[in-house]
């Protein structure tokens, strides 16, 4: 039954998304009135909210006559691991994309009024996209496949078909393991979906304007908004996954340069780039061809990293399958940027007309290049990501890039990017005097030095550490002199919160961003010292025995063995101490979680995560006589996070502060300009 | 007195470059050790029988047995072309996460740099460009403008 609801909202989706791109191409031509897209939006937002429930419903009731329930999930897995393996594997991760995908149209087709034929194209666009997302369910991800033979646990053998006859295994196989590890897997995905599919609305109104072959900004005004939410939850979406890396893989890190993660990386790059060129275009008229070729890429960036994570071509901590999905987003991939391409060149001559550069030294300077080091800094991940791919395509000789490339090409990159981050967003428009540049950097170029002189004096002993150090005091010093000038007269009448406020409100945009600038500086230091100042002990431990590590004292008192619902566990029970060995920070318990699904235990690191820095340890293995643990110290990890959070607060304000700006009085012009 | 303020800022920031300078001088860096030299070759080759990671990352057993091969190799006084030819060998090229300069993995390099130069050269064309034709009309002040 399940299967059947299931598979017939999947089809009602498909037949609303073919629906809306026809109808849509028909109201955009002026063939039909706006109202006629109307129909076809409620049936795929019918479906589609359907289709997630009935996979839901299917997943938390056991029905494991459904293939899909049966190979992931089990009735012992615990209830909020069955809520997410709704997108956990495969089949289900595209129902949600599909689900995020219909949200978002409805929440566009309710911006689009009467007489609004642009809106209408980019809704024929957001159909197009659904036709692909929803024929692929029907087709060969289908997540309502019946299980047709089954043995004791889990499914053998499946067919399409919803009417076939159903067998139902007495229990499931479970989630893999590594997804049923963590709560953050339940979070991470669809944070990451809010803003890979949240860019299909800029995308949509992109190729509406260009299938139309509008002129000017008008498809940038009205999608600003969405590619910052887009963006933020993308940003989260990252951070997220970041962080399960750091607290669940157990090899201390949080970045791999995998694959996956690079792709996650990629399209994160380009609409960065893109939401700071649209403010370029927005305010002068600049860069109208240039914005369109980076949303186009930003999309194709979306699908070319959704193929590289689902397709299992990459051997990844992420690829979890694989099947004949690959071979079907290659096709589309082709498709959107063969396409969309074709379509840029046919209308560049009406878009490329752009009033030209008066200064390289200028706010449009800046912009500028920040838009060459993303992108730089974009091709140079994707380069190094699917090189591995092409050699072996081309000459089948396996052969691998990894931490050393990435590390050492984006180094000088993220050096620039943050110089750029620090005078850009003080440096006026059109020409900025260099005396105005010199008065607004002057004090800061005498505090960054300051912050260097303290990392080497914590014990940083890398050239390239300190200098990210200086660079990051060097733009949070700007920013924050800049803020605290600007405030000055505000704070007289509204006093200094209210004044802050006040200000933040009044241009949501620039402050969000200097926001989210503060947050990547402190990224960038928390990267660099924690890389720098890292230490990583491998020890030995009878029971009863204790070893210093760098300012610790770890003791061990004994192996432990508990029995969960979905896993059994096997830990060390360990006491983290001072360096005397004697007062305790806490008690601490790597542990190596077993499943019935996976002959591999996962091993869960434990840690304690502080002021100075966090106490990682993991399990690495051992017997009853002794373990081995891996021990790493990491200075100052929570500004890692810190900064993640406070990058997507900035965010954040920029789209969400701009709804409260009505409110706000307008200063007079004069008053400002005298201020400026 | 403000001149006195303005003078200290700068002073504090020279002693601030003294600091950073003399801590970073070669001399103080601790030297280049086996310990290091393992961990730097140990970063830089894959562990074969992982998802991926290097042979100092990858939380596995076969990790840690490569990790100590490797330390003794160091110690035994192999060079580090050595040891990378010897994993190669055995391995295959794949477990260099480091691509080589010349061949395939000189197109990593030398792709960024193409990319890099034609940017350079669009926008500095743009600016020429914008010198030889009349400039547009001055837009209206906005509020943000002045920020």
């Amino acid at each position: 039954m399940n299967a059947l609801i299931g598979y017939l909202a999947v089809l009602v989706a498909l037949g609303g998304s073919v629906a809306l791109a026809w109808t849509g191409v028909q109201a955009s031509r002026g063939v039909r009135p706006i109202a006629s897209v109307r129909t076809p939006v409620l049936v795929l937002v019918l479906g589609g909210v359907l289709a997630m429930v009935a996979l839901e419903v299917a997943i938390l009731t056991h029905d494991f006559s459904i293939a899909y329930v049966a190979r992931n999930t089990s009735t012992t897995t615990p209830f909020v691991f069955l809520l997410a393996s709704g997108w956990a594997a495969l089949e289900g991760s595209i129902v949600l994309w599909g689900l995020v995908l219909v949200v978002f149209t409805y929440l566009v087709a309710r911006t689009v009024g009467d007489g609004d034929r642009l809106g209408a194209g980019a809704l024929a666009v957001m159909g197009l996209v659904g036709i692909f997302w929803y024929g692929l369910m029907a087709s060969v991800a289908n997540p309502f496949d019946v299980c047709t033979a089954a043995d004791q646990i889990g499914c053998s053998e499946t067919a399409w078909w919803p009417f076939a006859a159903a067998v139902a295994p007495l229990d499931g196989v479970g989630p893999n393991p590594l997804l049923q590890n963590h709560i953050l897997m339940a979070i991470h995905p669809p944070m990451l979906y809010l803003g890979y599919v949240g860019l299909t609305v800029p995308y949509a109104f992109a190729i509406a304007a260009l299938a139309r072959g509008d002129r000017g900004k008008v498809w940038l005004d009205r999608t600003h908004r969405w590619s910052l939410v887009a963006w933020s939850f993308l940003t989260l979406g990252i951070l997220l996954g970041a962080w399960w890396s750091y607290e669940v893989l157990g090899w201390g890190g949080y970045w791999a340069w995998d694959p996956v993660e690079n792709a996650a990386l990629l399209p994160w790059l380009v609409a960065t780039a893109f939401i700071h060129s649209a403010v370029v275009q927005r305010r002068r008229g600049m860069l109208q061809a240039w914005n369109f070729t980076l949303i186009i890429a930003t999309f194709a960036l979306t699908i070319l990293g959704t193929f590289l994570t689902r397709s299992g071509i990459i051997a990844s901590v992420h690829s979890f399958t694989q099947s004949a999905v690959g071979p079907a987003l290659l096709g589309f991939l082709g498709v959107v940027v063969v396409g969309s391409l074709v379509l840029f060149a046919m209308r560049v001559q009406v878009v490329s007309s752009s009033p030209r550069l008066e200064s390289l030294l200028s706010r449009e300077g800046f912009f500028l290049l920040n838009n060459l080091l993303l992108t730089l800094f974009a091709f140079t991940v994707l380069v190094g990501t699917m090189a591995p791919l092409l050699v072996e395509a081309f000459s089948g000789r396996q052969v691998s890039v990894g931490r050393p490339f990435f590390d050492r090409v984006t180094l000088p990159i993220a050096f620039a990017l943050l110089l750029a981050m620090g005078i850009g967003p003080i440096a006026p428009y059109r020409v900025a005097r260099t005396s105005v540049v010199w008065e607004r950097i002057r004090t800061p170029l005498r505090v960054a030095p300051v912050a260097g002189a303290l990392a080497v004096m914590i014990g940083v002993r890398s050239v390239p550490t300190v200098v990210i150090v200086l660079l990051a005091a060097f733009v949070i010093a700007v920013i924050v002199r800049h803020f605290w000038l600007r405030l000055g007269p505000v704070r007289s009448e509204h006093g200094t919160v209210g004044g802050a406020a006040q200000l933040m409100r009044r241009d949501p945009g620039y402050w969000g961003g200097q926001i989210a600038h503060i947050g990547l500086a402190l990224v960038a230091v928390a990267i660099a010292t924690s890389t720098a100042l890292a230490v990583r002990h491998e020890v030995a431990l009878a029971p009863g025995q204790s070893a210093v590590v760098d300012e610790y004292c770890i003791a061990y008192d004994g192996p432990f063995t508990k029995q969960e619902a979905n896993r059994s566990v096997e830990g060390a029970e360990l006491r983290l101490l001072r360096s005397d060995c004697e007062s305790l920070i806490r008690p601490m318990a790597p542990r190596l979680n077993r499943y019935p699904n996976s002959p591999q235990a996962v091993a869960t690191p434990d840690v304690r995560t502080g002021l100075v820095d966090d106490v990682y340890i993991s399990l690495a293995g051992g017997n009853a006589d002794e373990i081995v643990l891996d021990v790493f110290v990491f200075p100052l990890m929570w500004l890692l996070w810190l900064g993640g959070v406070v990058t997507v607060a900035g965010g954040g304000w920029s789209f969400a502060g701009r709804k409260l700006r009505r409110d706000v009085p307008v200063p007079s012009v004069a008053a400002e300009v005298r201020r400026g | 007195m403000a001149d006195l303020r303005r003078w200290s800022g700068w002073a504090l920031a020279g002693i601030a470059v003294a600091v950073m300078v003399i801590g970073l001088l070669p001399g103080t860096a601790p030297p280049v050790d086996d310990a290091a030299r393992a961990e730097a070759l140990a970063s830089n080759l894959r562990c074969p029988f992982c998802s991926g990671e290097s042979i100092a990352e990858a939380p596995a057993q076969v990790a840690r047995d490569l990790e100590a091969f490797i330390v003794e190799k160091v110690a035994e006084g192999w060079t580090d072309d050595e040891i990378y030819s010897f994993f190669e060998a055995r391995y295959g090229e794949r477990v260099r996460l480091d691509p080589p300069l010349s061949g395939w993995g000189a197109l990593l390099w030398l792709g960024p740099l193409i990319v890099l130069g034609a940017g350079v050269a669009a926008v500095v064309g743009r600016r020429r460009r914008a010198g030889t034709e009349p400039t547009a009309p001055a837009p209206t002040v906005t509020r943000t403008e002045a920020t």
